[in-house]
């Protein structure tokens, strides 16, 4: 079944990119996230004792939700008492941090402080979820490039090999990171920015916009192509978000400049590293779409099965 | 003789949207792998795939 075959060798190339991903990102692109966290956390609080300042803010804040929900609750639905009142009673007393703690973590998805949801140890344990979460990006971008290119293969409009999949792994490069990279430039932690669900709309946008221009550029009679180049520029008309005002919020002259260098670096960095995994996701698509996706489909469409 | 090639066309053209219906059902799940890592908005999502997002370009914070 060609569904299965697409999605067991999603996962054999999603491995092997992925891991390649992690390896071109260790070297390059990593170093630069960390050396511009120490600037971010150091916008935020410049006391030491970082987390215990943010986590006693915090539990005040949600005590003081948990009392006024109480209070509204108890006059307008008449819910559970005991609850009503423990929640009242912590508020007023304020000595079970346990508690406050739980009330924390209970309530942590609905506020906006990233530092309070679950977040894994620096060192190891990040290295280790950034790889599971690459060789996860890697699997989903690898069913998106074979179902594609085992669509466009059936169809008769391609005839895949090689250098066609590296071919394909630059078109990807180009729509899910050039063309949105051009009016979103990949950022750094601590880089101001335009609100996520307006970016994330737009990066969307972007490489919609640029797959379908790059197909028709790719694959239509020549009349049409001009309709591509369209496509390919409509999200730029449209204008990506941007920030108003300086592109670093931190207060030190010294810092805004370090991080800018940073932000340079790291376009660079990040430019070569998605180059590198694309380019390698084309060519390990190719090869397996030939070789095990596309093998017994085309003696299934021969049966007639 | 036209009996055969028109049944043989039905075949080809049910095993070509057969065919259609595996590489969509194969880019959905190729897709919703990519939100999950790329755009979930759950806080414990981002932390983890913070590196990924920030190294594959994805609008982050």
């Amino acid at each position: 079944m060609l569904f299965r075959r697409i999605i067991l060798n999603a996962l054999f190339v999603g491995l092997l990119a992925g891991l390649l991903l992690t390896a071109a990102q260790t070297i390059g692109v990593t170093p630069i996230i960390f050396a511009a966290e120490v600037y971010e956390t150091a916008d935020e609080a410049p006391v030491a004792d970082h987390d215990h300042q943010a986590m006693t803010d915090h539990d005040h804040e949600s005590s003081v939700d948990s009392h006024e929900h109480g209070i509204n609750e108890n006059h307008e639905h008449g819910l559970d008492d005991s609850l009503e009142l423990g929640l009242v009673e912590n508020h007023e007393h304020g000595t079970s941090e346990n508690h406050n703690h739980q009330q924390a973590a209970t309530e942590g998805h609905s506020h906006e402080h990233d530092s309070e949801a679950w977040a894994p140890e620096d060192g190891a344990e990040r290295t280790l979820y950034t790889l599971v979460s690459n060789i996860l990006a890697s699997i989903g971008f690898s069913a998106l490039l074979l179902s594609l290119m085992a669509q466009a293969q059936a169809m008769g409009i391609t005839n895949i090999n090689i250098s066609r999949g590296a071919a394909w792994g630059i078109a990807g490069f180009i729509v899910c990171f050039a063309a949105p990279g051009i009016g979103l430039p990949p950022e750094i932690p601590g880089i101001e920015a335009a609100p996520l669900e307006y970016r994330q709309e737009w990066w969307l946008l972007a490489v919609v916009a640029s797959a379908t221009g790059l197909a028709v550029l790719a694959f239509s009679p020549i009349k049409y192509k001009a309709l591509g180049l369209l496509a390919i520029a409509v999200p730029y008309v449209i204008g990506a978000p941007q920030h108003q005002g300086p592109e670093f919020g931190h207060p030190d002259a010294n810092a805004v400049a370090a991080l800018s260098s940073l932000h340079h670096d790291f376009i660079i960095a990040s430019s070569v590293a998605n180059l590198i995994f694309w380019v390698a996701m084309g060519i390990l698509s190719a090869w397996v779409l030939k070789r095990w996706v596309l093998n017994s489909s085309s003696q299934a469409l021969a049966s007639g099965a | 003789m036209s009996i055969q090639s028109v049944s043989s066309q039905q075949s080809v053209s049910r095993s070509a949207s057969f065919t259609l219906l595996q590489t969509i059902s194969a880019f959905v799940f190729g897709a919703v792998i990519v939100y999950a890592v790329g755009f979930l908005p759950m806080g414990a999502a981002h932390n983890a795939a913070h590196d990924t997002r920030h190294s594959l370009a994805f609008p982050c914070h």
